[in-house]
């Protein structure tokens, strides 16, 4: 572990780890190469978990070595302590954790049990003239840029901006040091207990966040029609959005307008209605996973980028759609 | 609505009003002795009058031994400077940057244009142009550069604001970078370092001479050629080059290699190549441009917004509405007339050796005779059929002033433009006719949809004269090999029921010579036909389509598996089973379901022959298909023309 | 119960400095303000809320800064708190612990229930100091708290957490202990004037002897205008082929979606419904 100057706390999601923590791991091992520096990356891994199918992805993104952790039990502020304590003994020069909900809630904590500062939403990774990790933050809402080099004297705690950086597999190949996983048992519990989760609201989640969402457009025609979409919102969990049109006659709020005057969304699932698909509202929706167009214009942009395009009209269809579901 | 768009960048002593720039691109419009001419000045003019940030003016030559065509202006030779003064001096009026590129062919021309050998690096053949070029002594190389330099010397007395030294597009400079183009074995070839020698000498020399004008690069971010350069090795020749001083990078892509990069049609995704300069703006703080297939001030933006460039290249978006920018900053975003990627008129008039054009703006190196001015006499027109044609004249006569009803018989306007964009990867090309209906919805024009004119309107109208742009019909096939199979023309083929496609052996018949045919092929394999195969009596099915859009059509046929048949002729009919004789070989066809008949249409002037004969006193135009069956771009420029002449 | 809230005064960037040229032009003393940090206001806000739903709530405002921090301090008065204390000391970006450690000794010798501070500040933004005064106090730390509730009979709190794309997570906590307030739906309400107003008499001045930063182990490098980072964008693998490199631009970012295009007979509303049910987004009814 001594070798290993560079450390990568990666973050599970369901599915493996979080992409973010590939961008972290990509921009890590790019300076590493440089350097001749080592990687380790952390996890926390479940018992079941395939860590040597994860280590071999890893390798290829250039880690060196991988390390499951087993804390117990798995808050932030333990999973913070067990890396600070393992930090405290091996002395690596960073530790880099994607900026995330979690990661920056352990970077804290590994940070304040370091008694070190945190360089949070960090946006730059460099190597100074002499070869020593150069950090760069935004500050003042994003206008202005403060770098700052390492002096090598203490392990500096990093946490990246997500969506920044390029995930690649610079490493096809590679192979990766697969260590023993390393079970930690934090001393006083912690007593913050964890009852339940409350899903967010469709109606009032801001769109960015929302799952589905039901957008309507110059197409929906008139206020009346744009109940259509509420209703069909309603029906699938959704949340309502609309497009500039849609903002500008009133049928929706600012907050609820998609495109490039307004928010960007990635939900699994659209249902656009009555949109023509103008670039300045598509560009506020490409990261949508699945896509239902509805136009009456066969032309219209829209249906282009569709997973499923229903050349007809909007309101007629929604209305149909309620009235099939009413009725079962 | 554009706010990064709209903010100015400083380069050294220019400071350019807006981050939308012009790339450097061979208009023809030069003299065949090399001048700057008139029309190029208007050309350039009329885009910076449009309000565009920087324009970087044409290819120019730097040396005797380099010329795309006839028609590039000679920056050799001291005879340029009066033009070229003249054109600089026009364009900075509006406070435009003007950017002089230098550029050298190398190998990739022909040796027609020049009547002297081509040169290049190493004596490799071009692999498109085939002709083996003269290996440049290192005396020779000396001169280049000196040439480099002079050239630039001539620029900066012209009173460019800066200079750029074209490194891209698989030219003389790429081919010194490139090991697939450079094997000499003296010090400008073989290491990393050798080859960057000859790139490295031209800017130092270009700069030595540029004073306080700034000298700016472009190259190409990844030479997708295997074994060629990758984005990793062009970021480390980047970086070595922006080592020694460069006030901007440029990015592009393509050369020899993957052409169809160079002009990238509508089949490439929007921004496709943005990466290329993101990936290079993370690594230094010099202005970085971005440029292919961004034809929207919205995309613009967004690419700004990400950090992914500094300055965006809309070139083919400001050909096609030079006011682009003004439009853009007055948020009248409806009114840009779009780029649509198609080539037609651009590329491929540039590869009929020909001036460049637009499929929607006619006044493209025109810009002097067809500026749209008041009519002295305002007139009533009516304009008889909704197409392209149709509505460009009813357009341009409602600006200069007349009173003007259009009449199209169906319930929407776009006329055959609703057919050629309803085949695959070709609803783009339909964005030029929202455009002109967006403008006529704007514009007093009485448009009647839905509505066939007949002879009495014409007579009961008043009208001063009649444009007709009724256009052209698809009839009975022009040939029919065998009663046992139905053959169709293509209008029908567009109509055709899933159950009439699905699971069908189709036969296509090329003659149309144009897109049509691979058009029509495509969509049917999409729609799940179990065998199509195009067949052409020439040497290529689509002979005379523009090449880029022909070699992507042909690519994505191929996963298709369509199959074209290039000089083949059906000799007899057995039953269902076609039998093809195809280079010389019989081939049989078995069992086919169907025959498309691709043919040009047949012009339609029924009604303005009745006016003819009826109302000879009335004044008519023929516009478009009806005059003469030809191409969206030729309707449009018809329209435009004859609203200027009315 | 005693609830202390951390504030502190943040800098504010006014104009358009997309169009600054430079740094100086952003830091133009003309375009610089100083208002309160929107988390902290949330945090005073959370803990008035406390205060209307029990009645021995103690509220006593901590803030730490040069003169111009008062500020903040009249505002926290406005909103409602009971006490005011004024930190006359100056932390530089790095030494975000020793400031926690400061801040864990006033809290102490002050006696607290609760710690509320902003999740982060608005100008830094580092997120550290909560966690840093939990840290060194040894006490529960809960972060990013919309929603704070005090169960009956002496329990715990109840505090809903923001977790991420609007989903909240419900934690138990005992006291004492830091709770980070994260900016909600809920409007912090406006000071009253008159209280605001009188703020400045009540101010509790504490005078600290500053030790000169030795924990820090970063070189301050440069501070330059802020050029967009450019955001992640899909590039090919080099290590691929020229043509598949090709391919995977022709398909990568706003790519059009392979779909066969048949005239369907079905209604439009038919294929919705058949295509969410297929897709699992809709339980099929029949």
């Amino acid at each position: 572990m001594e070798q290993n100057k560079l450390w990568v706390v990666a973050e599970n999601v369901d599915e493996g780890l979080r992409e973010a923590s590939f961008e972290v791991l990509t921009e890590v091992a790019r300076l590493a190469s440089r350097r001749g520096d080592q990687i380790m990356v952390l996890f926390c891994s479940a018992p079941d978990a395939d860590v040597n199918k994860i280590g071999v992805e890893l390798a290829s993104y250039g880690a060196d070595a991988l390390l499951p952790l087993e804390v117990v039990p798995n808050s932030s502020r333990c999973v913070g302590g067990a890396i600070a304590d393992l930090a405290k003994e091996c002395r690596p020069d960073a530790i880099f954790i994607a900026e995330t909900i979690w990661g920056h809630d352990v970077a804290a904590w590994v940070a304040a049990k370091l008694r070190t500062t945190l360089l949070s939403n960090c946006v730059e990774l460099g190597l100074g003239p002499d070869q020593e990790l150069t950090v760069t933050r935004h500050v003042y809402s994003d206008t202005v840029a403060v770098k700052y080099a390492s002096l090598g004297e203490q392990t500096m705690v990093i946490t990246i901006q997500p969506g920044l950086f390029n995930v690649k597999k610079a490493f096809p190949g590679k192979t990766i040091n697969l260590l023993e996983r390393h079970a930690a048992q934090a001393q006083n519990p912690d007593p913050v207990q964890v009852l339940g989760f409350i899903k967010a609201d469709p109606r009032t989640v801001d769109i960015v966040d929302a799952e589905r969402l039901v957008v309507g457009g110059k197409g929906m025609g008139t206020a009346e029609n744009y109940k259509l979409i509420h209703e069909v919102a309603e029906i699938l969990g959704a949340a309502v959005g609309g497009t500039r049109v849609a903002r500008d006659n009133g049928w929706v709020t600012l907050d609820r307008q998609i495109g490039q005057t307004g928010k960007t969304v990635a939900p699994e699932l659209l249902i656009s209605c009555g949109v023509s698909g103008a670039i300045q509202h598509t560009m506020g929706l490409k990261e949508t996973k699945c896509l239902v167009a509805i136009n009456t214009d066969k032309h219209a942009p829209i249906h282009k980028l569709a997973d499923l395009s229903i050349v007809d009209d909007a309101p007629r269809v929604l209305k149909e759609f309620i009235a099939k579901i009413k009725t079962g | 609505m554009f706010p990064r768009l709209f903010t100015p960048l400083t380069i050294k002593n220019a400071t350019l009003p807006n981050r939308i720039i012009a790339t450097g691109h061979l208009t023809h419009f030069a003299s065949t002795d090399g001048l700057v001419t008139q029309r190029m000045i208007d050309y350039h003019e009329a885009r910076a009058r449009g309000g565009i940030g920087m324009i970087i003016t044409e290819s120019m030559a730097v040396h005797p031994t380099t010329a795309q065509s006839q028609y590039v202006v000679h920056l050799y030779d001291d005879k340029v400077l009066p033009g070229l003064t003249e054109l600089v001096s026009r364009i900075k009026q509006y406070g435009t940057v003007v950017v002089c590129q230098l550029h050298h062919m190398g190998r990739e021309m022909i040796s027609v244009d020049t009547m002297r050998p081509i040169v290049a690096p190493s004596p490799i053949m071009d692999p498109m142009k085939r002709e083996v070029p003269h290996e440049l002594s290192r005396a020779e190389i000396k001169e280049m550069v000196e040439s480099y330099a002079a050239a630039a010397e001539r620029a900066v007395k012209a009173g460019y604001d800066g200079l750029e030294v074209h490194c891209a597009h698989g030219y003389l400079i790429q081919q010194f970078l490139s090991p697939l183009s450079n094997q000499r074995d003296d010090e400008y070839g073989g290491s990393f370092e050798n080859r960057l020698r000859f790139a490295r000498e031209v800017i130092a020399a270009v700069k030595a001479v540029a004073g306080d004008r700034f000298v700016g690069i472009r190259i190409d971010g990844d030479e997708f050629a295997d074994g060629g350069l990758t984005m990793e090795d062009v970021q480390q020749i980047i970086l070595a080059l922006n080592a020694d001083g460069l006030d901007y990078i440029g990015l592009s892509v393509g050369h020899c290699l993957n052409y169809p990069t160079i002009f990238p049609n509508m089949d490439f995704p929007l921004g496709c190549f943005t990466y290329l300069a993101s990936n290079i703006k993370r690594l230094v703080d010099t202005p970085v441009y971005t440029s292919h297939r961004i034809n929207d001030p919205a995309l613009a933006e967004k690419i700004l917004e990400d950090g992914h460039a500094d300055m965006v290249a809309m070139t083919r978006a400001t050909i096609a509405d030079p006011e682009l920018p003004i439009k853009a900053k007055e948020e009248r975003i409806d009114d840009i007339r779009p780029c649509v990627a198609c080539l037609q008129r651009c590329f491929g008039r540039l590869r009929m050796r020909a001036p460049i054009s637009c499929l929607g703006n006619p006044a493209v190196g025109r810009e002097r005779e067809f500026a749209i001015t008041p009519a002295t006499n305002p007139k009533k027109v009516a304009v008889v059929g909704g197409g392209p044609g149709g509505m460009e004249a009813a357009r341009v006569l409602s600006q200069r002033g007349h009173k003007v009803v259009l009449y199209e018989k169906e319930q929407e306007l776009g006329g055959m433009l609703k057919l050629g964009s309803s085949v695959p990867n070709r609803e783009e090309l339909f964005n030029i006719a929202r455009w002109q209906i967006i403008q006529l919805q704007q514009s007093n024009v009485e448009i009647k949809t839905g509505y066939e004119a007949t002879l009495n309107d014409l007579r009961a109208g008043a009208y001063d004269a009649v444009v007709f742009a009724t256009g052209a019909e698809y009839g009975e096939p022009s040939v029919v090999f065998t009663e046992n199979v139905p053959h169709i023309n293509l209008k029908q083929a567009l109509e055709l029921a899933d159950d009439q496609v699905e699971n069908k052996n189709i036969l296509v018949i090329d003659r149309d010579y144009h897109n049509k045919a691979l058009g029509i092929a495509e969509q049917l394999a999409e729609r799940e036909a179990a065998s199509v195969v195009v067949l052409s009596s020439e040497v290529d099915v689509a002979l005379d389509m523009e090449s880029i859009n022909k070699m992507m059509a042909y690519e994505r046929l191929n996963e298709l598996e369509v199959k074209c048949l290039s000089k083949a002729k059906v000799e007899r009919v057995n039953g269902k089973d076609f039998i093809v004789s195809h280079e010389g070989w019989e081939v049989v066809l078995p069992d086919i379901d169907l025959v498309v008949v691709v043919d040009k249409p047949k012009v339609n002037t029924m009604l303005a022959k009745q006016v003819e004969q009826e109302l000879p006193q009335l004044k008519t135009y023929l516009v478009g298909n009806c005059a003469s069956p030809r191409l969206t771009p030729d309707a449009i420029f018809d329209g435009y023309r004859i609203a200027l002449e009315v | 119960m005693k609830v202390v809230v951390l504030i502190k005064m943040t800098t504010v960037i006014r104009g358009n400095p997309n169009r600054a040229e430079n740094l100086e032009a952003i830091l133009d003393p003309g375009n610089v303000a100083l208002d309160v940090n929107s988390y902290d206001l949330a945090a005073l806000e959370e803990a008035q809320r406390l205060k209307e739903s029990i009645d021995y709530v103690h509220i006593t405002a901590v803030t730490v800064g040069p003169e111009s921090a008062v500020k903040a301090l009249q505002i926290a008065h406005g909103m409602g708190a009971d006490e005011l204390i004024w930190v006359d000391a100056q932390y530089e970006g790095g030494r975000e612990m020793e400031l926690a450690g400061l801040l864990a000794e006033v809290v102490s010798k002050q006696g607290f229930d609760l710690v509320l501070c902003g999740l982060k500040s608005d100008d830094v933004g580092t997120g550290l100091v909560g966690i840093g005064v939990a840290e060194i106090l040894g006490i529960p730390a809960v972060t990013r708290s919309v929603k704070i509730e005090i169960l009956p009979d002496g329990g715990p709190l109840q505090i809903h957490r923001h977790v991420g794309k609007g989903n909240r997570e419900v934690v138990h906590c005992p006291l004492p202990a830091v709770i980070t307030v994260e900016r909600s739906r809920r409007m912090p309400r406006y000071p009253g004037v008159a209280r605001y107003l009188a703020a400045r008499k009540k101010i509790i001045r504490y005078a600290v002897e500053q030790q000169p930063g030795t924990q820090v182990s970063l070189r301050h490098v440069e501070t330059k205008k802020a050029q967009p980072r450019p955001k992640k964008i899909f590039t090919p693998d080099d290590n691929l082929s020229a043509a598949d490199r090709m391919k995977m631009i022709m398909t990568g970012g706003m790519a059009r979606k392979k779909k066969k295009k048949a005239q369907s007979v079905v209604s439009g509303s038919e294929q919705l419904y058949n295509f969410l049910v297929k897709n699992g987004f809709l339980k099929n009814k029949a």
